[in-house]
């Protein structure tokens, strides 16, 4: 028998039913992890780790959860605020903000070799941060934009923007 | 998904590329660094509820009315001197109440 999210954080909630939050990590551990290893460009220890804080501070603070979004939404908020909280620590990690919309001739928008044709996973590391995390969002995880604009706290304009030029470099690089 | 855009060859593929990713133990690893929650614990309230039945019990006791009962003078006995041994009664149950609830709490 399968129980809903909404009863899941209910048991956790009534009697800190670790079994019951066991189940919704399991259920969620698989596209935050692949979301944050997007989002640390490949570093899979460092978005593991990342993915372990976004859990147990989502465990600590589950009854913040209104359900006014889908628990997943509110899952992906928590772990961009991880992810900008380790960028800010290791500052390397993030060269440009997640809500910055980029100019059309910005660092990562064309200057790749034109001779290679580029696979997906290293077209997407070429993408802006904010470009890489609408897509990722968006694309992969079936977020819509105006749940992707709840999560990355950036206006919808941004998020629709940053989809569709990512996509259109994306296209590009990869048609070459 | 994105009504307002039309499933293209780019998001086909990235959806082709979201591979699930195995647990591995990864979801042990969670549990097991997971916080106690702090909640409310009811050993102050049961305190206070102690002090207070001894404080009331104190108060209300009727110690005139009982030495009356032991020696068999009912006349001074009143109804006002009933409700206060009532009351001293209640009190002391709450008492006892408070101590064996704060024991079980311990256990």
């Amino acid at each position: 028998m399968s129980f809903s999210d909404a009863d899941l954080i209910a048991r956790v909630l009534l009697a800190d039913d670790q079994n019951a939050f066991g189940e919704l990590v399991r259920r969620y551990q698989s596209p935050l992890r692949a979301f944050l290893t997007r989002m640390t460009r490949g570093d899979s220890h460092l978005a593991d780790d990342l993915a372990q804080e976004t859990f147990i501070r989502a465990w600590k603070h589950l009854a913040s959860f209104r359900g006014e979004a889908r628990f997943s939404t509110w899952l992906f908020g928590i772990a961009v605020n991880e992810f900008r909280s380790a960028a800010r620590r290791r500052k390397e990690l993030l060269l440009e903000d997640l809500d910055s919309v980029p100019t059309e001739a910005g660092p990562s928008s064309d200057n790749q070799p034109t001779h290679a044709r580029l696979d997906l996973n290293e077209a997407l590391l070429r993408l802006t941060a904010g470009e890489r995390a609408a897509i990722v969002l968006c694309c992969q995880n079936g977020l819509s934009h105006d749940e992707a604009r709840l999560v990355l706290g950036c206006p919808l304009g941004t998020v629709k923007t940053n989809v569709l030029r990512g996509k259109e470099k994306l296209r590009r690089w990869l048609t070459r | 998904m994105n009504e307002q855009e039309p499933i293209d060859a780019i998001d086909l593929l990235l959806r082709e590329q979201d591979a699930y990713i195995d647990d591995h133990g990864f979801t042990r690893r969670v549990l097991a660094a997971l916080p106690r929650r702090r909640r409310l614990s009811p050993r102050p309230i049961l305190l206070g509820a102690i002090v207070v039945g001894c404080a009331l019990a104190a108060w209300w006791f009727p110690t005139s009315e009982i030495i009356a009962v032991a020696r068999l003078d009912f006349s001074s006995i009143t109804t006002a001197s009933l409700s206060a041994l009532a009351a001293a009664l209640a009190a002391i149950g709450s008492l006892v109440w408070g101590a064996l609830a704060l024991v079980n709490s311990e256990c």
